[in-house]
């Protein structure tokens, strides 16, 4: 059985666009079409606001949070073409702005932390760019044209031990930074990391529409990487590869409305999509390689439609 | 684990453990606390005859629920003892049995431990001495607190940069305290001044916190230090502070160390690897003829004089504490588990 | 799609996502946070959504765990002991099997033990919490009972393959109110107990169904007509009843002469009415010669068809083998209409398909509890063998991914993390790397709590958690502005540049309030500080303080010397230059000369190098002075050295 735990109510005046929990799910960071971030503290039930983040001056896409060995850092990106990275010092504050995107920034994300305070951030102005952190500033690179019209999501591959990475330049290397893109040409596109400067190692093509989110699985197990991506065309597909080189798809479903979010669990074992069908369903592949739907959590709709009990 | 072991899981993992004394005849009950849930509980237990086998077993009289984790619990009396939390607060508690058995909180010092920012500090070790009680914790301060008034008599702030995990009354106006590298401080509470007079370090090739303290209980100047890596250190800290023995014991760290009342020539050891140890060197006793001052505990680590036994199976989870009344041994472990030990060898 | 149906669906009362559509993300190991969203992009209109002014809420969804009830934490732990326990022993060339019964027997006491503490909690709960505990002791019963079979199906060695005797045992031990109605009546004493107690007879045919045969012919002994003759009769044949017994000295096939032979003499007795004068007698008697009829006229005093299996086994095919048993069980579980839950889960255990009794077990709303450990114990027995439909063996990976979602699951619990913790290592495909996923995402607490997790992290060599974990808290205590702490944290990780880090915030803070912090712990550093150049520095500093702070007149020679060792060690950080020169000034004006030529001399090239800083700009030429005059004297005074 799933329950609600506790429901946050975020006090935003409009639409939220994205609600990211921190490393522990301790807090509870929230982005709104109001152009503000709101940070909440959640303990033992209750919730407190600890900070209301105002620097943004229009739609504020999404929020992401580093990694706490660096301390409390929070990206944010908006409408206003800017992305702020915002840090707990005593009090929440702006510690850098990034604009230099000619249009809106949909997609914020950090690298996995074994490389460093790197983010990466792709635009409507169909470029994707990546901030690295030295000590007190910030080197930007710019990955231009990546995607023509525009790119919705970035999500960066878990750090592989080079080992079972075969395009790994040394084996001795450390593990190679690699991105994956998607964007409004329907593609997802991988990036990589060569000599300091990146670039496209794959094109992936199955979606007949925009590609609204891509999501690297978390890295457990065996060298295989997976990818999942949604689209407008009501389509999930999970990639995967066992050398990041050549990728196989499968049509996780076809849905009865646009699918907006794809999240893999922390351990990268079920993936939740959900979208414009009200629906949140759980998916996960089976001993015999299939992908079945374990779960289904539908909202606004009033009774449980099949209580028959099974476990999540 | 061997036939005079007896376990009893309590759906919470143990902290502490601790025997409640009695005059003149052996401990019949017992506390435990616990640590990791939202809300913990300190439970009085008793034994209770089973009329199948004739065996004793433990029974719940009554459980109380706890706000943050118990780290300590220290009987002053027949029936009042100091518990301190995970979030700084100290309380003195009553057992009353009648008309019920429940706890009546003497004195409560909320928040004794704190951090500038309005964050709570674990409140991590405290010893008494008579009605006097000391407290350490996480935010290197040191309470000198005494039964009877709910003000501390000395709060000394800052009285170490890292947070301290051990304290140990050495005499009455004495303490020694141990941080989270090795540091070991000794307080002169006589002296006004915010400084120890004499610091002396635990282990020096390792950064190893001291984890748990024990003094003879005749011989106050003999104390034993157990170390996050397992080591057991021994000073005699009449004559200095360099340690007379010092050895690897357990393969983690120390969890707790406890002298046997009556039988100082007992020690007792438990670790996070699950082992729990009895030192004992009762033939070295009946054959002291010369020793002088040299205590046995100065020689553990030349081999053949002490007997180290296991006193049962390793545990695959860590053991965290211990106590021991005549010939019965509690102890209490992370598997949500305390254990009764009869009829040890002493 | 194949098993959408089977999904559960939550509906979640929410207006705003009915209007707009919503979005979810994991929160950490096993929450899922869901909110409204709609959709809008670059190419939208900046305005206000339609949906606004709305309540925006965030929804926390979570797994309920039943294991994490008080009650059943007691078999969460104590299976722990035993499954790493079996884990232990696997690695040993000797004959396991009899190790495994005995660990078998060991969950099956822990079972019984929470079954029975259940009973006891579903007494003492209130009438809310009660259909709950009712429905846990439900489930916890099916598992014992599930598990029991298990044993004797695949774990139990059974002397000649003969399973009769283990399953009147499992039958006896999981329906005893027949047997309990029994005792009863005999414990009356009374002689005609047939007519004192209503239940009289079907005691005696509960008992004759389980082949407790000597109870029923203590009953018959009871009966008010015992002293008949077809009750005689009856006795000598139930007495007289050939039993298979491995050991009895008979093989099967003469065995099977003996008893054909009395099933004979019986049914002789039977057709020549000699039980006529009751009825009851007279039907109790065909049951034990084995008529099939019969048997079913009394599946009224029956709870399962597994209860008239086992009858039909000891009236009729006593020899039966375990391949028979799918044979018996399918013609008896297809009469009956078994349809329950547990009717497929025993069936398919007894037609020996345990892929199916697997994927059967994982819907018992147990949380993964039952089919971790039985299939670990299975494994280990080596009665594991699954083929997926590819004809790929795939036992292992399903083994693994069983152990993998319980340990998951308690790794997701406040208290109960270390005991899921000690799943992973035995789990050679995925464990340790989701162990360490895992354990980083563990709220970290109290320094009890982290030291904890680092110990497991330690124990699993896994450094990178250990520093990272360190550095986390390190950080923590920085915020916390306990530098000295996060000093702590950092050494005994071990993490040299993160003490690089530490180090700098303590010179910085002392280059701009002239303050050494936490003087007790850097004094105290020892050997320590070797693992960061700047942590050397720093340690060699506040050694220079010290030394001039005592101005005792050797002290100060003591620390000129450091200042000079330091100047030229390289090991300065540029900002803190100008502090070290300006440190120098006074001790070259000193009123006893405590720089020597050769150390004004380094002083001046280095003032050369690093003397341009903005902030030592206003000193150059006071420093330029004081090094000449010292020079002057040094030389001076060295000079008459040499001439001694």
């Amino acid at each position: 059985m799933v329950s609600v735990l506790n429901t946050v109510d975020t006090g935003h005046e409009d639409m939220i666009h994205d609600a990211e929990m921190d490393y522990y799910g301790l807090r509870l960071a929230t982005c709104s079409s109001d152009n503000s971030v709101k940070i909440f503290d959640l303990k033992n039930g209750t919730q407190t606001l600890a900070a209301d983040l105002k620097g943004h001056v229009g739609p504020v896409w999404q929020v992401a949070w580093a990694h706490p060995k660096f301390g409390n850092i929070l990206a944010s990106c908006s409408y206003d073409r800017k992305v702020i990275i915002w840090k707990e010092l005593g009090e929440w504050t702006k510690i850098y702005e990034h604009a230099s995107h000619d249009s809106s920034v949909n997609s914020v994300a950090w690298a996995p932390h074994e490389f460093g305070l790197i983010l990466a951030c792709g635009s409507s102005d169909g470029s994707i760019s990546i901030l690295s952190n030295n000590g007190d500033t910030w080197d930007a690179q710019k990955i231009p044209n990546a995607h023509t019209i525009g790119c919705n999501a970035v999500s960066w591959c878990p750090a592989i031990e080079p080992g079972y990475d075969a395009t790994a330049p040394h084996p001795r290397s450390g593990p190679v930074k690699r991105l994956a893109t998607g964007g409004c040409d329907n593609l997802v596109k991988i990036w990589r990391e060569d000599n300091e400067r990146w670039i496209e190692e794959n094109k992936l093509e199955a979606h007949s529409d925009w590609v609204r989110d891509v999501a690297w699985a978390p890295a457990v197990g065996p060298p295989r990487a997976a990818l999942a991506s949604c689209s407008q065309d009501r389509r999930v597909v999970v990639w995967t590869s066992t050398d990041c080189t050549s990728w196989t798809s499968t049509v996780l479903n076809v849905f009865e409305d646009v699918i907006w979010n794809v999240s893999w669990s922390l351990t990268g074992g079920i993936l939740a999509v959900s979208g414009g069908d009200n629906k949140v369903s759980l998916w996960r592949e089976n001993s015999e390689g299939q992908w079945a739907c374990i779960s289904e959590l539908n909202k606004g709709q009033g009774n449980l439609n099949n209580p028959e009990q099974r476990a999540l | 684990m061997s036939e005079n072991i007896h376990g009893t899981f309590i759906s919470e993992k143990v902290s502490k453990i601790r025997w409640k004394p009695e005059d003149f005849v052996e401990a019949k009950s017992f506390l435990t606390g616990s640590w990791d849930n939202p809300v913990n509980h300190i439970t009085y237990w008793t034994f209770d005859t089973n009329e199948e086998d004739d065996e004793s077993y433990p029974v719940i009289i009554s459980s109380h629920a706890f706000l943050g984790d118990v780290t300590e619990l220290r009987f002053i009396s027949k029936d009042l003892f100091v518990a301190s939390s995970s979030i700084g607060t100290v309380q003195l508690l009553q057992i009353q049995e009648n008309p019920y058995a429940q706890f009546k909180e003497r004195l409560s010092w909320n928040f004794l431990h704190k951090f500038p920012a309005s964050d709570y500090a674990s409140c991590t070790a405290i010893s008494t001495f008579e009605q006097d009680i000391v407290t350490v914790g996480e935010d290197g301060t040191i309470n000198l607190l005494t039964a009877n008034q709910k003000i501390p008599v000395r709060t000394i702030e800052k009285s170490d940069s890292c947070s301290m995990h051990c304290v140990d009354f050495l005499r009455h106006s004495e303490v020694l305290t141990g941080n989270l590298l090795g540091h070991m401080k000794v307080w002169d509470l006589r002296n006004n001044q915010d400084v120890p007079s004499t610091t002396f370090i635990l282990s020096a090739n390792t950064k190893t916190e001291a984890t748990s303290l024990a003094h003879h209980p005749t011989q106050r100047h003999i104390v034993v230090a157990g170390g996050g890596d397992g080591s057991l250190t021994v000073w005699d800290l009449r004559h200095n502070t360099y340690p007379v023995s010092q050895l690897n014991a357990h393969s983690s760290s120390v969890s707790e160390i406890k002298f046997h009342p009556d039988r100082p020539e007992n020690l007792f050891s438990c670790s996070s690897s699950g082992q729990l140890w009895h030192w004992n060197n009762a033939q070295n006793t009946k054959l002291k003829l010369d020793s002088g001052d040299t205590h046995w505990l100065n020689t553990i680590s030349t081999k053949g004089k002490v007997n180290v036994t296991s006193m049962c199976a390793t545990l695959h989870k860590p053991i965290n504490t211990i106590d021991v009344d005549r010939s019965t041994l509690l102890f209490g472990c992370d598997n949500e588990a305390m254990y009764v030990i009869k009829n040890i060898a002493v | 799609m194949a098993e959408v149906s089977n999904a559960q669906i939550i509906a979640i009362p929410d207006d705003v996502c009915r209007r707009a559509g919503l979005a979810a993300t994991w929160i950490g190991q096993n929450k899922i946070g869901v909110h409204a969203y709609k959709h809008i992009n670059a190419h939208s209109k900046d305005v206000p959504s339609s949906l606004a002014p709305c309540e925006v809420k965030v929804h926390c969804l979570r797994q309920e765990v039943i294991l994490f009830e008080p009650a059943l934490r007691k078999l969460v732990n104590e299976s722990n002991g035993v499954f790493l326990a079996i884990q232990k022993i696997k690695n040993s060339t000797e004959d396991l099997r009899p190790e495994l019964l005995k660990y078998s027997k060991h969950y099956r006491s822990i079972l019984r033990a929470c079954v029975e503490n259940l009973q006891d909690v579903v007494e003492k709960s209130t009438p809310d919490k009660k259909p709950t505990f009712e429905n846990y002791l439900t489930i916890f019963y099916n598992v014992e009972c599930v598990w029991h079979l298990t044993e004797i199906l695949y774990v139990n060695v059974v002397p000649g393959d003969v399973i009769l005797p283990q399953l009147l045992e499992w039958v006896r031990f999981h329906f005893p109110s027949r047997e309990l109605m029994a005792s009863k009546i005999l414990a009356k004493k009374s002689l005609a107990a047939d007519l004192d107690n209503v239940q009289y007879w079907e005691a005696a045919i509960g008992c004759a169904l389980h082949g407790k045969l000597d109870t029923v012919r203590s009953l018959l002994a009871m009966h008010s007509k015992a002293d008949n003759p077809a009750f005689g009769t009856a006795e000598n044949a139930i007495r007289t009843m050939p039993v298979y017994n491995v050991y009895g000295g008979y093989s099967v096939n003469e065995f099977n002469m003996r008893w054909k032979h009395w099933q004979f003499d019986l049914s002789s007795q039977i057709e020549s009415k000699t039980f006529s004068t009751d009825r009851n007698l007279e039907l109790l008697m065909r049951l034990i010669v084995g008529e099939e009829l019969v048997l079913w006229e009394f599946s009224k005093y029956t709870e399962a068809w597994y209860e008239l299996l086992a009858a039909r086994l000891f009236y009729s095919a006593p020899c039966s083998k375990q391949p028979e048993l799918a044979r018996h069980a399918n013609h008896i579980a297809e009469k009956w209409r078994a349809g329950r839950y547990l009717d497929h889960v025993i069936l398919a255990l007894m037609e020996s398909d345990l892929h199916q009794v697997i994927k059967e077990i994982q819907h018992m709303s147990d949380n993964g509890w039952f089919a971790a450990h039985l299939i670990n114990l299975l494994y280990n027995c080596g009665r594991l063998d699954i083929i997926d439909k590819h004809q790929i063996n795939v036992t292992s990976q399903l083994h693994e991914s069983l152990i993998l979602d319980y340990a998951s699951t308690l790794m997701g619990h406040h208290s109960l993390w270390q005991c899921g913790a000690s799943y992973f290592e035995h789990c050679p495909a995925q464990g340790l790397t989701r162990l360490q996923a895992l354990l980083e995402s563990i709220p970290l607490g109290s320094e009890a709590r982290v030291n904890k997790i680092i110990e497991i992290a330690r124990q699993k060599h896994m450094t990178n958690v250990v520093t990272s974990v360190s550095k986390i808290q390190g950080m923590k205590c920085i915020r916390q502005g306990r530098l000295g702490n996060a000093l702590a944290w950092a050494l005994k990780a071990q993490d040299g540049a993160f003490a690089t880090f530490i180090a700098d915030q303590f010179l910085k803070n002392y280059a701009k309030h002239g303050e050494l912090e936490c003087q007790d712990l850097l004094e105290n550093l020892g050997s320590c500080m070797l693992i960061s150049d700047r942590l050397t520095f720093l340690g060699l500093y506040r050694k220079y303080c010290e030394f001039h702070q005592t101005y005792g007149l050797g002290e100060f020679k003591d620390a000129a010397a450091l200042l000079v060792s330091l100047l030229v060690s390289n090991l300065t950080p540029k900002y803190f230059w100008s502090i070290l020169l300006t440190d120098a000034i006074p001790l070259l004006e000193a009123e006893d000369a405590v720089l020597s030529s050769k150390d004004t001399f380094e002083l001046l090239q280095t003032v050369e190098e690093h003397g341009n800083d903005p902030k030592f700009q206003d000193k150059i030429d006071l420093f330029r002075l004081a090094a000449a005059r010292n020079l002057a004297r040094a030389l001076n005074i060295e000079g008459c050295l040499g001439d001694h």
